[in-house]
């Protein structure tokens, strides 16, 4: 984040991984990594692979190979097979020129955290934010390595050479990462055998690489800028033909049957009619919702209780008469006759009107 | 409406609570009044009302047996739940050939100390 900005509007968190820009060692590590896990064989050795080393050539290794033609290692062994390469130059590739000052690259995350999952975006029909990078124009270059390769024999070296010679014109670099094309026109194979020295073929290459450069910031700004694309919200017309007031569809709504159904109850005091039938005034009797049907208990779908005490639903039959809102409760089996001074409560799924 | 308050009401209505209540003044002319502490009447979703009478929130027993909502009014105080039966809904002359709790036929009817009195429904501790 860039510290000048001191307007909080205009501050935009980005992420480090969309910042980080591309510097020198970037192209030199994607070339070194390409050529590490892609390109250089493994040579066979007395029936055994070895592994080709690749070495970056600093100064002091690059002058020594230069000098001697060849490299040994700290304990003055002659290192073979080797690869190893240096960068030469970097110049301006004018084809690719362009007035950066003015002109960035956009770019677009399909994802955003700031998309959370909401029903008013489903019933909205609301397309989500992207999160938009503008990205400023890197500096296009052309990058020159120059490689050389030891082998002991001829045939290690012209697999080596044969596996770059099929890279060239070829974009060197990771799927997720950088990825920067990459010539080589010409091998120079050369083959030395000193008086009391090792057999040593070298073949050495220049490439070039068509990369670019983008610091993470210029003049203290920032060369990645973020925003949001604006949301879209659809509005739909929806019409109410039932005449009754439009409300905004909710849960209460969308389940309600079931909703009522689990909160009605009534508790009331049967009339007597006679000596085995009562009967509840002024009650409605609700309907099972589908949704219920296997899950509720129905035979408790009434608490009977005659002074006091519960009777099972195997004593009693129930109809119910809509048109003038009576539950009928018929006894059978009960062992007495019921009488009028007898206190029947009954408490259940029914609604007192 | 979220599906916390859609749990909010199933709550509510579909969770109901068993509590003993101890006896707090017998001695009332009017009412046998009992009392269970820390325990209130579950707020009601204000839509469901209608389909759920006071009356019809909870069941009393006396030693088991249901009590009419008719023979009783209940009321908060506090944080404590109040049941205050009313005598005059009583027998005055218990009819029972039995003796029930030291209850003599003929004799009114009355509440003891150490009647089990329990009351379930739509309560819940309060915390």
């Amino acid at each position: 984040m860039n510290k000048k900005e001191t307007n909080r509007a205009l501050q935009r968190g980005i992420s480090k991984e969309f910042t980080k820009g591309v510097k020198l060692i970037d192209i030199d590590t994607t070339i070194a990594e390409y050529m590490v896990e892609t390109i250089i064989p493994d040579v066979e050795e007395n029936g055994t692979a070895v592994k080709v080393p690749l070495l970056y050539g600093n100064a002091e290794r690059w002058n020594n190979a230069r000098e001697k033609g060849y490299l040994r290692d700290q304990r003055g062994k002659v290192q073979i097979p080797l690869v190893m390469f240096k960068r030469n130059s970097i110049e301006r590739d004018a084809n690719l020129a362009q007035f950066k000052d003015v002109n960035t690259l956009p770019a677009y995350k399909r994802y955003s955290s700031t998309n959370r999952y909401e029903r008013f975006s489903l019933q909205t029909d609301a397309s989500p934010a992207f999160e938009q990078y503008e990205v400023s124009v890197p500096d296009y270059v052309t990058v020159t390595y120059e490689v050389m390769i030891w082998t002991s024999f001829t045939e290690h070296m012209n697999a080596i050479v044969e596996q770059f010679q099929y890279a060239t014109d070829r974009y060197w670099g990771t799927e997720k990462g950088y990825k920067f094309r990459t010539r080589i026109d010409s091998f120079d194979n050369q083959q030395e055998v000193g008086e009391g020295s090792e057999r040593i073929i070298r073949t050495s290459f220049t490439m070039v690489t068509n990369a670019y450069l983008l610091p993470e910031t210029y003049d203290e700004k920032p060369q990645v800028k973020k925003s949001f694309t604006p949301k879209k919200v659809v509005w739909g017309v929806e019409t109410d033909l039932t005449g009754t007031t439009f409300t905004n569809p909710n849960i209460y709504k969308e389940y309600q049957n079931v909703i009522d159904f689990v909160a009605i109850r009534g508790s009331q005091q049967a009339i007597v009619v006679d000596n085995d039938t009562v009967r509840l005034d002024n009650v409605r009797l609700p309907i099972l919702p589908n949704e219920l049907i296997g899950s509720f208990d129905t035979k408790n779908w009434f608490r009977v209780y005659i002074n006091g005490e519960f009777k099972e639903p195997e004593f009693y039959s129930y109809s119910f008469d809509g048109t003038n809102n009576i539950i009928a409760f018929n006894f059978t089996d009960l062992g007495f006759s019921l009488d009028v001074e007898d206190e029947i409560a009954i408490t259940g799924k029914f609604q007192q009107l | 409406m979220n599906i916390k308050l859609l749990k909010n009401i199933m709550k509510e209505v579909n969770a109901p609570e068993e509590f003993q209540l101890t006896a707090y003044d017998l001695n009332h002319s009017l009412y046998w009044i009992w009392r269970v502490e820390n325990v209130r009447l579950k707020t009601l979703y204000s839509k469901l009302t209608e389909l759920r009478k006071s009356e019809a929130r909870f069941d009393v027993f006396i030693e088991g047996l249901f009590i009419r909502s008719e023979d009783y009014i209940f009321e908060q105080i506090g944080n404590d739940f109040y049941i205050k039966f009313i005598r005059s809904q009583f027998p005055t002359q218990f009819l029972n050939e039995d003796v029930d709790r030291g209850i003599q036929p003929g004799d009114p009817y009355a509440l003891f100390s150490d009647d089990d009195v329990k009351i379930k429904g739509d309560l819940e501790i309060v915390e």
